[in-house]
């Protein structure tokens, strides 16, 4: 009789029995082996070997199909308990999900933001092997558009790479297809679209043969412009437009999932004139796919290696011009990921503040039930069983918050998507995917184990006698109340971390708006054009056609001045020049010597448009363009860092146009203000203006100040081009104000967030203070009556009550400010104008926590101070 | 110890507790000798495992149907680890209950005219 648990079938069976839940194991198990023993014997004798199988058989079957059964079983009755007590105490359900549903809201949303931009893909082929390569400029080491040359010999000699492809972007203006407008093109080598993985949804992609050809060169319309523009027609490919005054081929479509980081309308084969692609012209990009089992540093040194050999090859052009290979990713992305960290971890630090509310309040409660679960033991019911039954709740706690807060995060998406640069943005799908409700569901199941866990063991560790006899006494004991008490003081910690952090950051901002962008915001508006390089061949011709557009705009109702420069600040592009001084050594090439010059071409209204002041000598004037002797103006930067105490005006200056050629030299004339061409946050840069026309200007911008409401006044700079050249379409509008603010709309949407999250913080940290606080009145309400009794006046029970919930604030304001100062160091390069350890931000973080605790604390201080002694005493 | 319920609140019984209750109906039985019951009583088409047994046995002790009876055989017969089963009064009228309904249903199915050329015995 005692043999048979020795018999390997016998110990498989008990194994089998682990699928079932410990509470049927318990009262079952034993049984069922035996039953199972005498099955055994008896299939034996009957069936022999067979009959064993297939007792195996059924067995097996039937413990897969109840084992879960008896799970959910169990789970059920657990929920249906958990649905009762919470019925009972529907303040405390609610408080509880309320306050998680908050924490878990944020961090799922900026989780989902993170998940986007930093953890997912781009959306092209193989994009975590996808890289920029590029020049790096002699000199300053920058790094650099590429030529078209060179980007040929790297694609011929290199080995890093699986495929590389070029592409350079252009402007262009549309006619012969409605209107004449302006779109976004780029020009791309064929290979171009399958690297980042998009074949035509219509048509054909761009082929080699494309390139060749001089006339007709073929065009790949993206979805949005064939929908806008050629209202969807399935038979646009083979169709014939004009851009930019040539003729071009439709020859396919491109399926909607078609995205860039910057906005292109359309893909047109490459342009191979030959002074485009001449070795020192660095206007393309170029793209490429790392070989698989290519390390990024293996294929940096290759290409430096052939970036140094084409510098011998080619000293004229190439000389000091280095290679330099980017993750593409990491290019785009890089600048956000302190920010969206910053988030996380604020987000993080909620949705902790939030659990360790949930761990108060599961604490606190636990003591109030182990009368209860003294009962539940009393009739029977296992530890384990009672165990069980509270994690459940906890659990229902977690999953009934967690599906809240997934809602909540996908209302806070919209506004956290806000914080992304307009090119991130465009290359990322923010969204709830299979990762971002992994991470709500995980983050629900952990608060609900993790701060379940510790009051339920507390509480199931009750021992019978004392939880029946002791009832209200026997509530968690010292060293409950030492952990809640660490609870409260860390959550004081964590929320004043936060909003120290968001106090440094706002102050930041209110720094960035305070900075002056160097020229008039307020009514003033750029728009942006491009003369067609076919019919404006000669430099006569585009100088009167700017002339006339300046005097006719400048003319209009409701115009006050207006001008043309080739770029407008805070747009993201910066041409800049190197340069040399007239009677100064050349600076040598390799050396990091900063020469380098922000270069643009204007014509006098500019300044007058834009109020960009004249400090010192004269600004651009009609005719300039036309001297003999070229003159430029120079910002007050310029002037400062190259002719410090000196006058600049009569000096003159020279553009390198190679690495041993110059432009003809060209003579101060005049010195203007800085402008912030970067951004506000970035210091301004030396910079010069030279009379806009003669060279084919390219891309240009008419900024008008104007007095009437726009509204009215752009339709009448619509009309003013269209009589000077009825086929030339105006690109897009936009406000200088509306420029600036969406330069600074991602540190806006950031700083809002962060003061969001810490005031957040400091309101679920204030609400555990408050409940511990009042639990700590309920439970002292004896010791406080007895106290009275024996003459402690009021005003001792307010110190008492008080103090202890200043001792927890303390105690906690010591955790955040040095967890601040830590934190804050890491911020330093978010900041503008402000020291990580701003003493005001510190000092008045820290004066808000205080004064809130004080209040928290105070109303359960005056409930304690207000009992009648006599009452107090009865209660127990 | 159970409150008075109406027996037709646990109605129709899954074919295996209708079985498990006729196991117990004439005798006590442990787990074993209700599986071998089981199976010799319906010719051996209905053969429980251990696991789908003490399922049922679970429920029905749940539901107050059967009770544990104290009564155990001789010690060299018996294996203390088994334990011993036998119908409550109201496991007998949830039975019973059971019995009718099935009677009324087979009493219907006779009376259905398209029925009639199919061999109801």
């Amino acid at each position: 009789m005692n043999a048979p648990h020795r018999r390997p079938s016998h110990r498989f069976f008990r194994a089998l029995l682990a699928l079932f839940p410990f509470e049927f194991r318990a009262d079952f198990g034993s049984e069922m082996e035996a039953t199972f023993e005498d099955q055994e014997r008896d299939a034996a004798l009957r069936g022999g070997r067979w009959g064993r199988l297939r007792l195996w058989g059924r067995t097996i079957a039937g413990v897969l199909r109840t084992a879960p059964r008896e799970h959910l079983d169990m789970l059920r009755q657990d929920a249906g308990f958990t649905v009762r007590v919470m019925r009972r105490s529907p303040g405390f359900a609610l408080t509880a999900i309320v306050t998680l549903a908050l924490g878990i809201g944020a961090a799922t949303a900026v989780f989902s933001l993170v998940n986007a931009v930093l953890l997912r893909p781009l959306p092209y082929r193989d994009a975590g092997r996808l890289m920029m390569i590029r020049n790096t400029a002699p000199r300053t080491g920058a790094p650099w558009s590429v030529s078209y040359t060179d980007f040929q010999d790297w694609k011929h000699d290199s080995h890093s790479f699986e495929d590389m492809e070029g592409l350079r972007l252009e402007q262009f203006n549309l006619t012969g297809a409605g209107e004449a407008m302006r779109v976004a093109g780029m020009r791309a080598s064929p290979g171009l679209l399958p690297l980042l993985g998009f074949r035509p949804a219509l048509g054909r992609g761009l082929l080699p043969s494309d390139e060749a050809a001089v006339a007709n060169a073929a065009v790949v319309l993206t979805h949005g412009l064939w929908l806008r523009q050629f209202g969807g027609a399935r038979d646009v490919v083979g169709r014939s437009i004009t851009m930019n005054g040539a003729a071009f081929t439709i020859v396919g479509v491109l399926p909607p999932s078609f995205t860039f980081p910057i906005r292109v309308d359309l893909v047109a084969s490459m342009d191979l004139d030959p002074r485009l692609i001449e070795r020192g012209n660095h206007a393309f990009e170029v793209l490429a796919h790392l070989r698989p089992g290519v390390t990024l540093d293996q294929a940096r040194r290759e290409m430096a290696t052939i970036g140094r050999r084409l510098s011998e090859a080619y000293p004229a052009e190439n000389r000091g011009w280095g290679v330099t290979v980017l993750g593409f990713q990491e290019m785009l992305v890089g600048s956000t990921r302190p920010a969206l960290l910053l988030l996380l971890a604020a987000v993080s630090f909620v949705l902790l503040i939030a659990c360790s509310n949930l761990g108060i309040l599961l604490l606190a409660r636990a003591g109030a039930r182990s009368g209860e679960v003294g009962v539940r033991m009393a009739l029977g019911a296992s530890r384990l069983r009672i165990l069980r039954q509270l994690l459940t709740e906890s659990l229902v706690i977690g999953f009934v918050a967690g599906g809240l807060g997934v809602g909540l995060a996908l209302a806070l998406l919209r506004v956290a998507r806000g914080s992304l640069p307009p090119f991130v943005a465009a290359v990322t799908r923010i969204g709830l995917d299979l990762r971002v409700l992994a991470f709500a569901v995980a983050v629900s199941l952990i608060t609900g184990v993790v701060f379940g866990l510790a009051p339920a063991v507390s509480v199931s560790r009750t021992s019978l006698v004392d939880a029946l006899s002791n009832g209200s006494k026997a509530r968690g004991g010292r060293g409950g109340a030492r952990l809640r008490g660490a609870l409260v003081a860390s959550e004081v910690g964590l929320a004043l971390m936060l909003l120290v952090v968001s106090g440094l950051l706002l102050r930041s901002f209110g720094n960035l708006l305070r900075v002056d962008p160097g020229l008039r915001t307020e009514n003033v508006l750029a728009v942006e054009m491009g003369l067609p390089p076919a019919r404006y061949n000669e430099p006569e011709r585009v100088r009167a056609f700017f002339r006339d557009l300046q005097a006719s705009v400048s003319a209009l109702h409701g115009v006050d001045a207006a001008g043309l420069v080739n770029e407008i600040p805070m747009i993201g592009f910066n041409s800049q020049r190197s340069f040399i001084i007239e009677g100064r050594p050349l600076p040598p090439v390799g050396k990091q010597e900063r020469n380098l010059v922000a270069f643009r071409t204007a014509t006098a209204g500019y300044f007058a448009a834009a109020a960009i002041p004249l400090r010192h000598g004269r600004l651009l004037a009609e005719g300039d363009d036309t001297r003999d002797a070229p003159v430029v103006v120079i910002n007050e930067t310029m002037a400062r860092r190259w002719w410090p105490g000196e006058d600049p005006i009569g000096r003159r200056i020279a553009l390198a146009t190679g690495p041993d050629t110059f432009s003809a030299w060209m003579t101060v004339i005049g010195v203007v203000g800085d402008l912030r061409h970067r951004g506000l946050r970035a210091d301004p840069q030396s910079e010069m203006f030279v009379p806009l026309g003669g060279d084919h200007p390219g891309r240009t911008f008419l900024v008008v100040h104007f007095t009437a409401p726009p509204a009215t006044v752009v339709p009448a700079i619509r009309r003013a081009v269209a009589a000077l050249d009825r086929e030339l379409p105006l690109g897009t509008v936009q406000g200088m104000a509306g420029l600036v603010e969406e330069s600074i709309g991602p540190a806006r949407v950031t700083s809002g967030l962060l003061l969001a999250s810490g005031l957040l913080a400091l309101v679920l940290a204030m609400i555990g203070l408050y409940g511990l606080v009042s639990y700590m009145v309920s439970q002292r309400l004896h010791e406080i009556g007895l106290r009275m009794a024996l003459g402690a006046s009021r005003r001792d029970v307010l110190r008492l009550v008080v103090g202890r919930g200043l001792r927890l604030t303390a105690a906690g304001t010591i955790i955040g400010l040095a967890g601040a100062s830590a934190l804050s160091r890491l911020l330093s390069t978010q900041l503008f104008g402000v020291s990580p350890t701003d003493p005001a931000a510190f000092a008045g973080a820290s004066t808000i926590v205080g004064l809130v605790a004080l209040a928290a604390s105070y109303g359960p201080a005056r409930r304690a101070a207000r009992i009648n002694p006599m009452t107090a005493l009865r209660r127990e | 110890m159970t409150v008075p319920r109406d027996p037709s609140q646990l109605l129709p019984l899954t074919p295996a507790m209708f079985h498990v209750l006729l196991a117990l109906a004439d005798d006590e039985r442990h787990g074993y000798a209700i599986i071998k019951d089981v199976e010799t009583r319906t010719g051996g088409s209905v053969r429980l495992s251990a696991g789908t047994l003490y399922g049922i046995v679970k429920r029905l002790l749940a539901d107050g149907l059967i009770e544990e009876s104290r009564r155990r055989p001789p010690a060299d017969e018996d294996d203390e680890r088994r334990r011993y089963y036998r119908l409550t009064s109201f496991g007998r009228k949830v039975l019973v209950a059971e019995v009718e309904r099935l009677e009324r249903a087979v009493e219907l199915a006779r009376a259905t005219k398209g029925l009639k050329s199919v061999k109801l015995a």
